[in-house]
């Protein structure tokens, strides 16, 4: 999979490189319009991360570019403005998602595999992880071909955790996943830890492995 | 004191000090004058009868002419002449049915000590009344008041005549002034005058209020930058830091200071996006209308909130009419609700209850909890919190107002029987 990053912050392209590439995306950088433009015309990519605001242009016009081009390119626009109208601009626009920042890495990493999966319309596209299965377009959940139930907060944290797997995922970008960063909660990451205890029961009781570590008082990482 | 009332005040005063002299000055030049006209007859009255002595001697008048007392010979040794003025009794015998009346009328007297050519010194003394002098006066006392009044009537209707129409346009002015918000970014209307003060003074106030809203803008903008500006640093440190952590031979002390320094961040951007839309709110960037069905806003909210409800074991009791819908920034109410709702779950105690109640015109929550430790005024305040934990910016309710500023909602705090009670009135 080819990502191609439009940021002008090299900083914080290079933060996400190094997650994505950790993920086997092959990410290419570019810091302001004219590099992007010149890339986007030059090769093919299956997701485009865009900075909205560049020194020398607008991540707007390069979206426009970039669908007219080809439409099913998947568009993640990264803006620091969470203003509604660049938003809806950017959806409008055909843009795929919309990230504010500051993000966490491991949430534009499920961001960019959930984009991924969309782009696949034939649905046969399952997630799997050892024994456990996803189809992300039932929703449905199984481990050795046994169904599964999970409600729909178990259901998304373990999709986040097979997205990020053999990551460090910390509670914070849990949460705000789970809830929606307007949740603003301390407590919050006590409910973590209910709903993750019942999908780890789930997933014994079918005769999975238990394969969340915590990893301190920071987070859990998804590991073999 | 109004100015009209001050200045006509001076007036008045100068003009009753003016008449008041001017009728003194009056009364005396007039006596003066008339006093001189009567001596001039006392004397012309004195040579006619000197004459009638002199020539027509003895006098026919009197019997017995008034020789001069030796006394008086020595006191006046030459021709002397002496004015006085003197009361002299009368007593008038009234006709059938009126009483007789008696009284002391003042009478302009000339004494005068004469000597003859004959050698005989007589003193022959004349006198006229001055009853009529005095009518005189007591007219033109009389005159000088009834003048007076009539200024000051004039003078007071004019004025507020004309002070009326001059001032109407000042009395606007001032008006809308004091009607001028800052927040609600309107300029401010003044009616012009053909008064050169007032004009200056218009002036003035324009520039001024025209720098205010600039300046409060540019600090809204400010705000706003800034909040944008800190996003990117944000970004960076977050995501350096969740690199970080991912790399393998960390030992548990790096681990724990990493963390602390990632909650500080976390909280540092959270407090940035609060801010950020605190001075959103501010600037009227949510200004949209539309038809917000508030019941089904509310009654979604609580289900989003299930889980923290149910953590502190809350039990959540409503009372919400269906359908009430109201016309207004639909991201607002949802920050209003959201805030409330979250406060009243933050700020409450274990097994403690929220109750929320919503008509068309109000919308009522109150939650269990402790009394707080700020005052109610500065509730609403920025910053202004009753626990210092970090969970808490701060800022909520200080967005609640602003929305409901914007809304023209009213909204008050109370606490009532161990509950915190909050309405906002539609």
């Amino acid at each position: 999979m080819k990502i191609l990053i439009v940021e002008d912050e090299i900083e914080l392209i290079e933060s996400m490189a190094t997650y994505l590439e950790n993920e086997d995306f092959i990410c290419e950088k570019a810091t302001n319009f004219f590099d992007a433009e010149d890339k986007l015309i030059s090769f093919n990519y299956d997701v485009v991360i865009l900075d909205i605001t560049l020194p020398d242009g607008s991540g707007i016009d390069l979206l426009k570019m970039i669908k007219d081009k080809d439409a099913k390119v998947g568009v993640l626009i990264v803006s620091a403005k969470d203003s509604l109208d660049d938003k809806l601009k950017g959806l409008d626009l055909g843009a795929d998602d919309y990230i504010t920042k500051p993000f966490h890495l491991a949430e534009l990493n499920s961001r960019i595999n959930s984009l991924l999966r969309r782009q696949k319309f034939d649905g046969s596209d399952m997630i799997v992880f050892n024994e456990i299965e996803i189809d992300p377009t039932s929703k449905e959940v199984t481990i050795d071909n046994k169904l599964i139930e999970l409600t729909k907060k178990e259901y998304n944290l373990l999709l986040y955790f097979i997205a990020n797997k053999n990551k460090v995922v910390t509670k914070e970008s849990i949460a705000e996943h789970l809830w929606g960063d307007e949740i603003e909660m301390a407590d919050s990451f006590d409910f973590i830890y209910t709903h993750l205890g019942n999908l780890r029961k789930k997933i014994k009781k079918y005769g999975a492995n238990d394969y969340v570590k915590t990893m301190y008082g920071l987070g859990y990482k998804f590991s073999e | 004191m109004k100015l009209i009332e001050r200045t006509g005040r001076s007036y008045l005063i100068l003009s009753l000090v003016i008449f008041l002299l001017f009728g003194i000055v009056l009364y005396f030049i007039l006596t003066a004058v008339m006093s001189n006209r009567l001596d001039e007859k006392l004397r012309y009255n004195k040579e006619v009868i000197s004459k009638r002595i002199k020539y027509d001697y003895p006098l026919t008048i009197f019997e017995e002419p008034e020789i001069l007392t030796e006394a008086e010979n020595v006191l006046y040794p030459k021709d002397t002449v002496i004015y006085k003025d003197t009361l002299i009794f009368h007593a008038i015998e009234g006709l059938e049915g009126v009483e007789n009346t008696e009284e002391f009328e003042k009478y302009r007297q000339l004494t005068a000590y004469e000597t003859f050519p004959t050698g005989e010194r007589y003193k022959i003394i004349t006198r006229n009344s001055l009853v009529r002098n005095q009518d005189f006066v007591t007219i033109i006392t009389l005159l000088t008041i009834f003048i007076t009044l009539l200024l000051v009537a004039g003078l007071w209707f004019f004025n507020t005549r004309t002070a009326n129409k001059i001032w109407k346009p000042f009395y606007h002015n001032l008006n809308s002034l004091k009607n001028f918000s800052i927040q609600n970014q309107k300029p401010i209307e003044l009616k012009s005058s053909n008064i050169d003060e007032f004009t200056e003074l218009n002036g003035s106030i324009k520039s001024l209020t025209e720098k205010l809203s600039s300046d409060y803008n540019n600090l809204k903008e400010f705000t706003e930058n800034a909040s944008h500006e800190m996003q990117t640093p944000l970004a960076i440190m977050q995501s350096k830091i969740e690199l970080l952590l991912q790399s393998t031979n960390l030992n548990e002390s790096e681990v724990n200071q990493l963390q602390s320094i990632y909650q500080a961040g976390q909280r540092l951007s959270k407090l940035n996006k609060t801010l950020l839309t605190l001075a959103k709110v501010e600037n009227r960037q949510f200004s949209e209308i539309e038809k917000v069905n508030l019941s089904e806003l509310i009654t979604t909210k609580i289900e989003i909130y299930e889980d923290f409800i149910e953590a502190k074991k809350l039990v959540i009791e409503t009372e919400i009419e269906p359908e009430i819908i109201l016309e207004t920034n639909s991201t607002m109410v949802d920050m209003l609700i959201t805030n409330l709702l979250s406060n009243a779950i933050r700020h409450n105690i274990e097994k403690g209850t929220i109750f929320m109640k919503l008509s068309a015109t109000h919308f009522h929550i109150s939650n269990s909890g402790n009394e707080l430790s700020v005052s109610p005024e500065n509730l609403f305040n920025r910053f202004k919190k009753a626990s210092s934990s970090a969970d808490s910016s701060g800022l909520g309710l200080a967005i609640v107002k602003k929305i409901c500023e914007i809304n023209e909602w009213k909204i008050d705090y109370t606490f009532l029987d161990e509950q915190h009670q909050i309405i906002v009135r539609f």
